[in-house]
């Protein structure tokens, strides 16, 4: 049965199929074999790479992918943490934010064209995994302060935050970015991967 | 060597490359970790695109 998961294969292999049958006969003479020739090497090799790039692209915001890299592990333990004073493992495991794309949620650009951004961001991580001198896990930071804009992008507006009275005295400096939500002592603990050793794990953990 | 067979070389030579693309592209394409990623961006797109290329270039090659 043809699903969304294997409809991409099916494309490959289909221009797979016609790539080999212009090896063997590489007949263009007739204009039904220049049509096919233009199908199979020119439509369908565009179309499978545009396919295989956004299913990369899709894959690029899962936990797995982000936490597939040594370097990350800690980062990935720190989300099983039974604590809920540790915001990254409190959304996580309440799921606050989609599990199976947690790094992604919190660590993209919630304005035009952030997704991009993320992903740019994304091959910088690449580019110092592969070619460069990643640092130790807890030497990890940020390339940017941590904007307001990503929390409120879920907050801004829930009964939770708006009914807070610490929220509310400080409202505007929040949503204008004057007073960070992570590191102004209200929830500066995040992952805080260099304190493992020293703290509980729910049981959910891997 | 005739104008025919010249493009049926082009055609060949384009099918090899865009076959290998795709083969590189279907090997990676459940991955999901960044080396799965570069692979496809750095080895498939490559390869399929200059299938691609010598593909047009076969079309355009007639007259010479």
């Amino acid at each position: 049965m043809i699903t969304p998961d294997t409809l991409p294969l099916l494309l490959f292999l289909l221009g797979l199929g016609l790539a080999a049958v212009f090896f063997v006969r590489p007949t263009t003479a007739t204009r039904e074999g220049k049509i096919l020739a233009f199908v199979g090497l020119f439509l369908f090799p565009l179309l499978c790479s545009a396919v295989g790039f956004s299913a990369h692209m899709e894959h690029s915001k899962t936990t797995t992918f982000c936490l597939s890299c040594h370097i990350m592990e800690s980062f990935g333990k720190s989300l099983y943490v039974d604590d809920s004073h540790y915001i990254a493992a409190a959304h996580f495991q309440h799921h606050r934010v989609p599990a199976d794309e947690a790094c992604y949620t919190c660590h993209t650009d919630y304005v035009l064209y952030g997704g991009i951004r993320a992903k740019w961001r994304g091959m910088r991580h690449v580019y110092v995994q592969y070619l460069g001198k990643p640092p130790a896990p807890a030497a990890i930071q940020l390339y940017t302060p941590y904007n307001n804009r990503e929390c409120l992008h879920c907050h801004l507006g829930a009964r939770s935050f708006e009914e807070s009275a610490t929220h509310t005295a400080i409202h505007d400096d929040i949503v204008s970015n004057q007073v960070s939500c992570i590191s102004s002592g209200c929830h500066d603990t995040v992952h805080n991967v260099a304190s493992l050793a020293n703290v509980k794990f729910w049981k959910g953990a891997p | 060597m005739t104008t025919s067979r010249i493009i049926d070389r082009h055609v060949r030579i384009a099918a090899v490359l865009v076959a290998a693309g795709l083969f590189v592209e279907l090997l990676v394409l459940r991955g999901v970790r960044p080396a799965a990623f570069l692979i496809f961006v750095l080895a498939g797109i490559p390869l399929v695109t200059a299938g691609v290329l010598v593909f047009l270039y076969s079309l355009v090659s007639v007259r010479n």
